[in-house]
């Protein structure tokens, strides 16, 4: 019998997580950020305890980031400063959101609930800010003009020059401390709440701040890697990460981000925010199926058991069915896309 | 034919100068804002581009196509003149838009603050303050119009041959000093710099014709021109659109062939020396077709120290053709299209790039290494830059040593990957090595995963919740580095093989 928290991995489960970690690899080599909004449920449904899902997600993070970081640097893409500044505050929000979420589950471990209340406050965050990103990209897609999302608040931000105001010097921008400081405590407290930071920091450093898109990713990449390590070192702290799960993730994950990178070179950008849209959509809508469940443990609504395994059974299919789905049109448009470009460059040759 | 630009500040005596020399020499005046005129009757938008230098960076991406329209378009206009006779280009970083044009004099004038304030209060009526204050966002916006077209900062001196200061010289004494200059051998227009003007004009009108088709002015392209073959790199999701780039440049005038090569980006290949067979050029094709680019080829023939140099002594004297120096096959070819001085057969090489449909074109580089960087930033063209056999004049050791110095210049400056065809050739040919590193690296990682499946009991004492820190520290640890350790072995085996299966 393992410990309390961790599952047992058979064969079966095994190449499970490892699929998991392939689609949610090629997810995101594809979206360019680290594909937990894919892996963490995924593990969830597969009886994971939310909190362990997010622990484990980090570490392999952490090890996926570690691999992709090197280039970047190399390239110039990384304002070290910028980062720094936002690795300080990005710590303390990773320690809050890793607080909040083992005191949630040491609460009630041990009673009838299991982790459910951990398990629903990850679910609510996570649908909460995924919802906006899915919708915002969707809307996006729909738009005539295709401008990309509205960035008003963004720009209204980035006149915002309470002091002291920094110079970076890579991204060649201004910002004030606090809103360098606030973004990022804001993207560390949703990388240790959920393991997704990137969300909020990558849009934030590009319109809020006005660091060049390269350099934004460039620099959240090397965020990532002490993030996802300090999140994953503050959980491991705790007891919540289940190293097994983190390298069977590490396994898939490795191999799929390369064909969704692929992916990112052969498909029209507003394909890409299509497909994106609808994944993220899709994983939302799974979790936000699964939320009723852990209110019916809670004892806060009452349904049948029943009920809790259909509406469980139906947020594994919705989720799989939008993650593999995901990777089949992605996979699929790749290989359309490369056989259309043969064809005409061979009409080229004529 | 030839050309002076003058790049300065305003009210600092350089719009007077380059009026007065272009009255005592007797070539045509152009400036900026006849440039823009001509432009905005053209068609493009400039109103929207002078306003868009005041954005952040991210929105001037959404001019981009006007920005590209408007260098055409000027670019067009300025070859056209220039190859009518003398010119005299006043505007700032006039040189830059014909980047690449070699024996250019590039003048940049400036004057002492005070001067320049009080020229602005005379002129103007302001008072001191208001006057300090108009030079301050007049050269503000200056700065930020060359950075948005020309991604240069024009104030840097080394872009310039001369520097006049008006308020130390006055205008009469600069005005002989830079006409003296301007009779020059170095800055009388070659057949090196006609042939590399008609490039760049076939090049930029081309571009011009497609920014201004329904069918393909969205399309994002890049454009060469060689001797009436115009190499086009369009992006591989725009496949379906380029029967019409091929339509359309089919209708322009001096166009004897269209190349068109599908690609995400160009590698520049610098060398000394090409032939079609060796080894690395085959290697920088098969990168170029796993990663998705076209390969343009530069051969370095700088005025010093370069094999190129040699050749070129024998051809020409430096002070014929000294200074900036990009042009494309300036020199006559054999009819086999082998150029016998320097063993290359460059046209070769075009052909085997576009064999593979992966040729961004062909040219010779004449210059120094700050040169060629200020001309590949001011393009924004390279999405890599390979160091090929280069310094070839000089001993192994030495030429390992400039190539890794000017490598990190390069990636310094660029911020694009900076290789070497040895690091090509590691990274794409499946060695032997490679194959003992497969096996062993794949053993290493099977081994620490079936520890952790075989033990997992073990390591779940191991990971759960500890009540000391000693052991809270030590299993956080251990998962930190037990993470590190399998993501670097197993992302090592999954590059390998994905090289043995060539997908990169």
């Amino acid at each position: 019998m393992l410990a309390e928290s961790f599952i047992d991995i058979d064969l079966i489960t095994a190449i499970r997580v490892i699929m998991l970690g392939f689609v949610g690899g090629v997810l995101s080599g594809f979206i360019g950020i680290g594909g937990a909004f894919f892996m963490t449920p995924g593990m969830m449904n597969l009886g994971v305890p939310g909190i362990i899902a997010v622990g484990s997600n980090l570490a392999q993070r952490f090890g996926k980031a570690m691999m992709g970081a090197g280039k970047h640097r190399e390239l110039g893409h990384v304002d070290r400063k910028l980062g720094l500044y936002m690795l300080i505050s990005a710590l303390v929000g990773i320690r809050l959101a890793v607080w909040l979420n083992t005191s949630l589950y040491s609460k009630e471990s041990g009673s009838a609930g299991g982790s459910a209340a951990s398990d629903l406050y990850i679910s609510l965050i996570y649908v909460g800010v995924l919802v906006v990103v899915a919708i915002g990209m969707l809307k996006d897609v729909a738009s005539k003009d295709g401008r990309g999302p509205s960035t008003k608040l963004a720009e209204m931000l980035s006149h915002l020059r309470l002091p002291p105001v920094i110079y970076f010097p890579t991204a060649d921008i201004r910002v004030s401390f606090w809103l360098v400081a606030a973004v990022g405590l804001l993207t560390g407290f949703l990388a240790g709440a959920i393991g997704a930071g990137g969300f909020v920091g990558v849009p934030a450093m590009i319109y809020a701040f006005g660091v060049p898109t390269v350099v934004a990713a460039g620099t959240q990449l090397f965020l990532a890697v002490f993030m996802a390590a300090g999140g994953a070192f503050a959980y491991a702290w705790d007891g919540m990460v289940d190293l097994r799960l983190a390298l069977l993730l590490l396994a898939g994950s490795l191999a799929g981000v390369y064909f969704g990178t692929y992916g990112t070179r052969i498909l029209k950008e507003r394909v890409m925010r299509l497909i994106t849209g609808l994944i993220i959509l899709l994983c939302v809508i799974s979790r936000a199926i699964e939320i009723p469940v852990y209110l019916s443990k809670l004892d806060y609504w009452r349904l049948s058991g029943g009920t809790e395994s259909l509406l469980s059974w139906l947020s594994h299919a919705v989720l799989y069915t939008g993650g593999v789905a995901g990777m089949v049109i992605i996979l699929g448009a790749v290989l359309k896309s490369y056989r259309r470009r043969r064809a005409v460059q061979e009409l080229m040759k004529k | 034919m030839s050309l002076i630009t003058i790049s300065r500040g305003t009210y600092s005596g350089g719009h007077e100068l380059a009026q007065k020399l272009a009255e005592l020499l007797g070539w045509q005046y152009v400036s900026r804002e006849q440039l823009a005129d001509e432009a905005r009757r053209c068609g493009v938008p400039v109103d929207l581009l002078e306003e868009a230098i005041h954005r952040p960076p991210r929105s001037q991406e959404e001019v981009a196509q006007e920005r590209l329209a408007y260098l055409a378009c000027i670019r067009v206009q300025l070859c056209d003149k220039i190859l009518e006779g003398g010119v005299v280009y006043d505007g700032h970083a006039g040189h830059m838009l014909l980047s690449g044009v070699p024996n250019i004099l590039r003048v940049r004038v400036v004057a002492d603050l005070d001067f320049r304030t009080h020229v602005v209060m005379h002129t103007m009526g302001k008072s001191y303050r208001e006057a300090r204050d108009y030079i301050s966002h007049v050269d503000i916006d200056r700065d930020r119009w060359s950075r948005f077209l020309y991604n240069v900062d024009w104030r840097d001196l080394f872009y310039y041959d001369v520097l006049v200061n008006i308020s130390q010289t006055g205008i009469n004494h600069a005005l002989d000093r830079v006409s003296e200059m301007a009779g020059g051998q170095e800055f009388q227009f070659g057949e090196a710099a006609r042939s590399s003007l008609r490039n760049l004009r076939l090049a930029s009108f081309a571009h011009y014709r497609l920014l201004h088709d329904d069918r393909t002015r969205q399309l994002s392209l890049h454009l060469s021109a060689h001797n009436g073959v115009v190499s086009v790199v369009g992006k591989p999701q725009d496949a379906e659109l380029m029967p019409a780039v091929r339509d359309v440049l089919d209708a322009v005038e001096g166009i004897d062939e269209v190349r068109i090569s599908l690609a995400n980006g160009v590698i520049v290949f610098l060398q000394d020396r090409f032939k079609r067979d060796e080894a690395s050029l085959q290697d920088v094709c098969t990168l170029a077709e796993r990663s998705d680019n076209a390969v343009r080829i530069l051969r370095l023939a700088g005025p010093d120290a370069t094999p190129g140099a040699e050749f070129f002594d024998a051809t020409t004297s430096h002070e014929e053709e000294a200074g900036i120096e990009v042009h494309d096959l300036v020199h006559p070819e054999p009819p086999d299209g082998k150029s016998i001085e320097t063993g290359d057969d460059l046209g070769d090489c075009a052909a085997k790039l576009q064999d593979n449909c992966r040729s961004a074109g062909v040219g010779t580089f004449y210059g120094s290494a700050d040169w060629l960087l200020s001309h590949l930033e001011a393009t924004r063209t390279a999405s890599m830059v390979v160091l090929g056999d280069l310094f070839l004049n000089r001993s192994v050791t030495v030429r390992a040593r400039l190539r890794d110095q000017l490598a990190r210049r390069f990636s310094y400056r660029l911020h694009v990957p900076i290789v070497t065809t040895e690091e090509i050739s590691q990274k794409v040919r499946f060695t032997s090595l490679d194959a003992v590193k497969l096996v062993l690296l794949t053993v290493l990682a099977t081994t620490v995963s079936m520890i952790v499946v075989l033990h997992q009991q073990d390591l779940a004492v191991l990971l759960e919740k500890h009540l000391t820190v000693g052991l809270k520290f030590g299993s956080s640890v251990l998962v930190i580095g037990v993470t590190m350790i399998f993501a670097w072995l197993w992302g090592t085996v999954v590059k390998i093989v994905l090289k043995l299966i060539r997908f990169e």
